[in-house]
């Protein structure tokens, strides 16, 4: 009888034990995030501050970061995605780093019914992308007018090139400003697409030699800065009077690493008005400035936001993977928008925030012009 | 544990069954339908997109082929249009390859078209070194590149054609999964039903096992009550519901069952109530009629007593005048007819007194009555009866006998009996009865009639009310019932035997008693006065009356001559004041007389009277009654001594006046008698 008493304790108190981890397992609200390291940051930010006012409904909000995610390659992207998705316990996603990787990674999110926030994905395709598909910043159909706008303000003699990255990305954005320019009568004189390399600018000489042959006066960059610094040099030496004019994929940590001033003078765009007044965004900048990091990125402050947006809607709805999508798509519908660090954040129509663009400078980040661009202000 | 805290619920049970059987149902349906529907839906959406898949692979190898072409041709001439003309198709050839991000991919497939796209972009980026080295005019270096071209363009072609052999092999992998689930699908379904009908046969027995064979139970029993048969009942249940509705019904069944009984109870005291009420009502008309005939005979007795007082009275004078006759012929006419007009005159009175005694009525009280008188009484009512009908009745009842009855209802029986003797005997031409009592050794004392008639039909119930066996009209059948009653009421028991060879005998034993018995009825055994027959005739009373009462009426002392009294008789009835004026001048005693009370209270204020004799029921505003409270008034010394007469010898009027017995003469009345007490009232004599 003591034997089996003895037994049937021990059974309970594993029963116990194997709760109790249970219970811990699941009393936090997890949140995967597929970013690069700046938008990690941003996202563990957003992840500290609610846990220091409580957490949501007691409960810790805890990130599922995938650190070897942040390349743009969509095969990379897709496996993270997986993984990530597969987990029962991750309520939602922030990311992917690039339009390449979100793409690739939503349908899986959108197979699983796992809310995908992606924080600085642009190209038009994604508004596609489907129901659990959400981005807090807009289409590059208003990127491309913006910057097709921004060319159109310069002299009908000033020649223009175009450079693009060719992935889901560069692709789309550089077609919009194609088009725009041939519709306006300024077709550029010079248009080529690179290739992303882990070994750097692939046939650079030819680039240069093309573009110097097409003696443009204007190149818009639609892709990286570390691209463009490994051919800034020798395009530079060949056309020096040449201004260049960068898409948003320009902006990052890489312009705060340019110890040979190789991007000093070019012109970006930032998806963030940061000039606006914020006390929210003020208290994230100094915040991230004091921790070392330097200059707030559209990544960590987009980050930012979607960790609080997603936590607020699990405060909102619970642990429930679809009850959470509801109350995104409800933002700006049903629901006020949600006040976010970066601004108003609202998905009236499908899973896209209305545009807003600021042309900021290397290295001076001194905003230039702030447009609060909608798609009736841009004049084509 | 109480046996009923064991049992299920039955709709528990059914309700788990049911629940089970929905269950495994509803599951195997929903799982069927959803398995075959997404299994008809995935299939037919498979097919669809690789069809839709195959044409997209066959744009993109075809749309590359356009940009190759159109590259070599850029590179032969380059003219712009080429150049417009491989981005178009490039743009196609994107277009399309993203035209696989929607459709449903494993995560393979997926990598397979992002590789196909990547490779298309590394294709495309190629060709526009060419075609910057063209613009260049560094034609050599841009034909030497077309190999990379070519390169870039197989690997191309290469990465769409394993996406298709990967979507064959993954589509044949679905079909034969799509086999292998419509296999298991068949035999899953297979499964359930068998499950199913194996619960469905389950159920079924349980069923009725669990709740038909209850049903049948409380069926049964309740169509036995319904027929009447409150035995009915309904075992034990296993099921606390069918238990309950059963204790229910044993419950009800014990309730009918008892109401039933007590209904019966009832119904048979009922029953009783309504006989024993019968019995007595038709009691209660005889008694009523007998207590009618009894007060017609009381009044009639009265009536009878005057003139009988002066009959008696006037032949007693008669005859002892005649007697006194010195003429030889005149005292035999004393002796010839005054002397046995005065025995009849005194057989009259005595059948008046039985008549009287008989109709008085019952005291209602246990007391000592002496036998011998209360059957005298009663047999001399019916001797004439016997005499006519020439049939003899014997009594011998010796006088000493006593018993506890009521006077009354024990004359009232022996008449009934001796009636119905009587009837026995002339239908069975019997020839009398006799009467006889002994006292046994109990204590009890006996009374046997025994007859000679016809006998009992049934002696046994003889004693129940309105048994007869006589014709209508001549018998009511109380008769022997009333007599059982009596009998029952007094203590005592009655029999009822046929004796051997004919006839009957009627045992009636009543309790006996030691005291002393009223001896108005004067008993004596004397069997040949209540002889009654032809040869019974007073023929002896005749000589006794001769030689008893002849001296009486002139035995006057020398005394009494020298002190005559003076007596004032008051009667309305002229023949009765002259018998007494007459008895009281023979004895010497000087007579007034008065017709009223008021004639007589004039006398008493005019003249000496020494005493008043008075009748009790007189005519005028002064009766009896009214001078004696006119002498305790106004002449208390007459008061004291005056005598009443009256008719009523039954004893009620003199119970109503406040008088001693011995100051009541009680008529008709003898003249011996009659001068005794007056003298007696005078202070002459003392009354013996």
């Amino acid at each position: 009888m003591k034997q089996l008493r003895f037994r049937c304790g021990v059974a309970a108190l594993a029963s116990l034990s194997v709760l109790a981890i249970a219970c811990d397992r699941t009393s936090s609200y997890r949140i995967g995030v597929v970013l690069d390291a700046d938008g990690i940051r941003g996202a563990s930010f957003a992840a500290q501050a609610i846990n220091s006012a409580g957490g949501i409904h007691g409960h810790r909000l805890e990130l599922v970061t995938m650190p070897g995610a942040s390349t743009t390659s969509a095969s990379v992207a897709l496996t993270a995605a997986e993984r990530v998705a597969s987990d029962p316990t991750v309520l939602a996603v922030v990311g992917h780093t690039n339009s390449s990787a979100s793409l690739a990674a939503s349908q899986v999110y959108n197979a699983k019914h796992v809310t995908q926030i992606a924080p600085t994905t642009t190209t038009p395709l994604y508004s596609r992308a489907g129901p659990y598909s959400f981005r807090l910043v807009a289409s590059d159909e208003h990127q491309g007018l913006f910057l097709a706008k921004q060319v159109l303000r310069q002299s009908p003699r000033t020649r223009t090139a175009v450079i693009f990255v060719n992935d889901d990305y560069g692709r789309a954005l550089a077609a919009v400003v194609i088009r725009e320019l041939h519709a306006a009568g300024r077709a550029p004189a010079y248009s080529t697409p690179y290739t992303e390399h882990t070994d750097g600018f692939q046939d650079h000489a030819e680039v240069v030699g093309a573009l110097s042959r097409a003696r443009p006066d204007l190149l818009i960059w639609v892709g990286r800065a570390v691209d463009f610094s490994q051919i800034a040099l020798e395009i530079r030496a060949a056309l020096p009077n040449l201004s260049v004019l960068a898409s948003d994929g320009f902006g990052g940590p890489a312009l705060s690493q340019d110890s040979l001033h190789t991007l000093t003078g070019v012109r970006y765009v930032r998806l963030v008005d940061y000039s606006r007044p914020n006390t929210a965004l003020a208290r994230l900048m100094a915040q991230y400035r004091n921790a070392g990091f330097g200059e707030l990125t559209d990544q960590a402050s987009l980050a930012y936001d979607a960790v609080l947006l997603l936590a607020q809607a699990m405060r909102e709805r619970g642990r429930k993977r679809d009850a959470i999508r509801e109350w995104v798509a409800s933002v700006g519908r049903s629901t006020p928008p949600f006040p976010g660090v970066t601004g108003p954040i609202a998905f009236p129509t499908g899973g896209d925030r209305a545009p807003v663009y600021v042309l900021a400078g290397v290295p001076t980040y001194t905003p230039t012009e702030s447009v609060h661009a909608r798609p009736v202000s841009v004049k084509r | 544990m109480t046996p009923q805290s064991n049992r299920r619920t039955l709709r528990r049970t059914l309700l788990e069954v049911a629940l089970l059987v929905g269950v495994i149902a509803g599951a195997a349906m929903v799982g069927s339908l959803s398995l075959a529907m997404s299994m008809r839906d995935a299939v037919e959406r498979d097919s669809d997109a690789f069809t839709v898949e195959q044409r997209i692979a066959d744009q993109i190898v075809a749309q590359t082929y356009e940009q190759q072409l159109a590259a070599y041709r850029f590179l032969q001439h380059p003219d712009s249009a080429y150049l417009q003309a491989f981005r178009v198709a490039g743009d196609r050839a994107y277009s399309e390859i993203r035209g696989y991000l929607f459709h449903v991919l494993s995560t393979d497939a997926r990598l397979q078209v992002e590789n196909i796209k990547e490779t298309h972009q590394r294709f495309e980026v190629a060709a526009e070194r060419i075609f910057d080295l063209v613009r260049q005019g560094r034609m050599e270096d841009a034909r030497q590149r077309l190999s990379t071209l070519d390169r870039d363009a197989s690997e191309l072609d290469l990465a769409v054609l394993r996406f298709r052999d990967a979507r064959s092999r993954q589509r044949a992998e679905f079909r034969h999964e799509h086999q292998v689930l419509a296999t298991r699908l068949r035999y899953g379904l297979g499964l359930v039903a068998g499950a199913l009908l194996f619960l469905v046969v389950v159920l079924t027995t349980l069923l009725r096992a669990r709740v038909l064979r209850p049903l049948d139970h409380l069926a049964t029993a309740a169509r036995r009550l319904g027929e009447g048969d409150t035995s009915a009942r309904v075992p034990e249940q296993p099921y606390e519901e069918f238990d309950a509705v059963a204790a229910g019904f044993n419950q009800m069944a014990d309730r009918v069952h008892a109401a039933r009984a007590k209904m019966e109870v009832e119904h048979d005291a009922l029953q009783l109530a309504l006989r024993n009420l019968h019995r007595t009502q038709e009691e209660l008309v005889q008694h009523e009629k007998l207590s009618a005939m009894g007060q017609m005979l009381a009044g009639l007795a009265h009536e009878l007593n005057n003139p009988l007082a002066g009959i008696l009275g006037m032949s007693e004078c008669l005859r002892t005048e005649l007697a006194e006759s010195p003429h030889a012929d005149a005292q035999r006419l004393g002796v010839t007819l005054a002397a046995p007009l005065e025995v009849e005159a005194l057989r009259a009175r005595s059948l008046v007194r039985s008549l009287l005694s008989f109709a008085r009525k019952p005291s209602g009280t246990i007391e000592p009555v002496g036998l011998a008188a209360a059957v005298s009484t009663a047999v001399g009512l019916r001797a004439h009866a016997f005499a006519q009908a020439g049939k003899t009745l014997h009594v011998d009842v010796a006088p000493e006998l006593q018993v506890l009855a009521d006077a009354q209802k024990l004359q009232h029986a022996v008449v009934n009996v001796v009636n119905n003797a009587l009837d026995a005997i002339i239908t069975g031409h019997g020839t009398g009865l006799r009467i006889c009592a002994e006292r046994d050794d109990d204590g009890f004392v006996r009374i046997e009639f025994d007859d000679d008639g016809s006998g009992m039909t049934d002696p046994a119930v003889v004693f129940t009310p309105f048994y007869t066996t006589k014709r209508s009209g001549e018998g009511t059948g109380l008769g022997l019932a009333l007599v059982e009653r009596f009998v029952t009421e007094a203590g005592g028991t009655v029999t009822a035997v046929n004796r051997h060879p004919s006839g009957a005998r009627v045992t009636i034993r009543l309790r006996g008693c030691a005291s002393t018995v009223r001896t108005d009825a004067a008993p004596r055994r004397d069997s040949a006065l209540r002889r009654s027959g032809p040869a019974s005739r007073p023929d002896s009373e005749v000589e006794r009356i001769l030689s008893s009462t002849a001296p009486s009426l002139t035995a006057i002392t020398p005394l009494e001559a020298i002190h005559r009294s003076r007596v004032l008789v008051v009667d309305d009835e002229p023949a009765i004041r002259e018998v007494q004026r007459r008895f009281l001048t023979r004895a010497g005693i000087d007579v007034v007389v008065a017709a009223s009370g008021v004639a007589a209270r004039e006398i008493i204020l005019t003249e000496h009277v020494d005493l008043v004799v008075s009748d009790l029921r007189m005519p005028g505003e002064m009766d009896g009654r009214a001078l004696l409270a006119w002498l305790d008034s106004e002449r208390p010394d007459l008061g004291r001594t005056a005598l009443i007469a009256t008719g009523d010898v039954s004893g009620d009027a003199s119970l109503a006046l406040p008088l001693p017995p011995h100051r009541i003469l009680n008529k008709p009345f003898e003249g011996k008698d009659y001068v005794r007490r007056v003298r007696a009232a005078l202070g002459l004599v003392e009354v013996g």
